[in-house]
């Protein structure tokens, strides 16, 4: 399984991910690094969360759809409905397609904002109007829990590089409770109105870099200020130029 | 000189002698763009980035460098980054850079590399910002940490 989540903030939606998938039965599982959020089709973002042949074959139908993000949203849930249910019925995968979600993201230009949908295997489709979560149930109670701790922001308020680094946050902090079946490197998304993106991993290091700097700032507002370096006690044997 | 040159040069300085992390390496070698006159091939390009200008670049090269032995990946307990310190290689890898700089005549550019180091190793991080963006505002625009009045 996995963890997937999306933000809608002022100008955008962030689609995010672990990358671990999980093979196996519990206890004897083999974990490996998987894509879990791309563009299947041009203008839409894709998570997924659960079986990979199904989330696979759905990417795949949606790819060979003719679907634009210019289309009328209901238009769009209703065709990605039936996506889904397609391949509920077919044979090959019909007992695995119960376990897969889906968020999809797009810009929508008839409304001029962003969309996310939450999509479920069950047939559920809901609207994201803030934070989205799938996944693993114990993956998805950790996320909502680092969210928790953050309810003092509102993601109406933040601008897209803003909410970029609070989810960043909320997903690697819910990696780190080290839920069995979700691991790895985040993997991240985004749509606004300038188009579809997917993070690249410099940029990654340096999201990681502000989150770091920001639980940084917050330590030193607790606790007061770390020691700059030149302050260690370890004898220094650097070079230095000459005069 | 090559630009992943000074970033070991940077490294191999007094003044952090327990390693710095990848931020003070990112502002140090962005300041070292701004205030020498090196040639553009041996400065990392910058990008205006959440905290600040950020070059892909330095972490590539921060990662070449541990790869060959010529730095050393600290964790820092309680923290989730990583200090990049020197070692022995690292300050005999320093001696022969300087030497270089020297035949180059580009001792000014090193003598102001020194400079930095010893400028971002004694900040703390609020103050180092403070430093880089009120010097260079033009790359605080995406930055998402609020100034101080």
């Amino acid at each position: 399984m996995t963890l997937i989540a999306a933000l809608r903030c002022r100008d955008g939606v962030i689609v995010g991910s672990d990358s671990q998938e999980t093979r196996g039965a519990r206890g004897r599982r083999i974990a490996r690094l998987a894509q879990k959020v791309y563009e299947p089709r041009p203008g839409f973002l894709l998570a997924w969360a659960g079986t990979q042949d199904v989330a696979q074959s759905f990417g795949l139908h949606l790819r060979d759809e003719e679907l634009s993000p210019s289309a009328d949203r209901l238009d769009i849930k209703a065709r990605l409905h039936a996506i889904l249910m397609e391949l509920r019925v077919d044979p090959s995968i019909e007992g695995r397609s119960d376990h897969v979600e889906f968020l999809v993201a797009w810009w929508s230009r008839r409304e001029h904002k962003p969309i996310a949908l939450h999509l479920l295997s069950g047939g559920a489709g809901e609207w994201v109007e803030s934070w989205a979560l799938g996944g693993m149930a114990l993956g998805v109670e950790s996320a909502s829990f680092a969210i928790g701790t953050m309810r003092y922001i509102n993601p109406a308020d933040l601008a897209l590089e803003q909410a970029k680094v609070v989810a960043l946050k909320v997903l690697r902090d819910a990696i780190e409770t080290s839920v069995e079946g979700i691991g790895g490197r985040v993997q991240m998304g985004t749509v606004q109105e300038s188009g579809l993106q997917i993070v690249k991993p410099a940029d990654m290091r340096g999201l990681h870099d502000t989150v770091d700097l920001w639980e940084a700032q917050c330590a030193e507002l607790l606790l007061g200020t770390d020691e700059p370096p030149s302050t260690s006690d370890t004898p220094d044997r650097g070079v230095r130029p000459p005069n | 000189m090559t630009r992943r040159d000074w970033l070991l040069l940077f490294a191999a300085y007094e003044g952090a002698p327990d390693g710095l992390d990848p931020i003070r390496f990112q502002k140090g070698l962005f300041l070292f763009a701004r205030r020498t006159r090196v040639p553009v091939r041996s400065k990392y390009t910058f990008k205006p980035y959440d905290y600040g200008p950020m070059s892909p670049g330095i972490y590539s090269d921060l990662d070449g460098l541990v790869d060959k032995g010529l730095l050393e990946r600290v964790p820092v307990p309680g923290k989730r980054w990583s200090r990049y310190k020197p070692s022995k290689v690292t300050f005999r890898e320093g001696q022969r850079l300087l030497k270089r700089a020297e035949e180059e005549k580009l001792l000014d550019a090193a003598r102001e590399l020194f400079k930095i180091k010893q400028d971002v190793s004694s900040l703390r991080f609020n103050e180092l910002l403070e430093r880089v963006y009120a010097e260079h505002p033009e790359f605080a625009v995406n930055s998402i940490f609020r100034r101080s009045a």
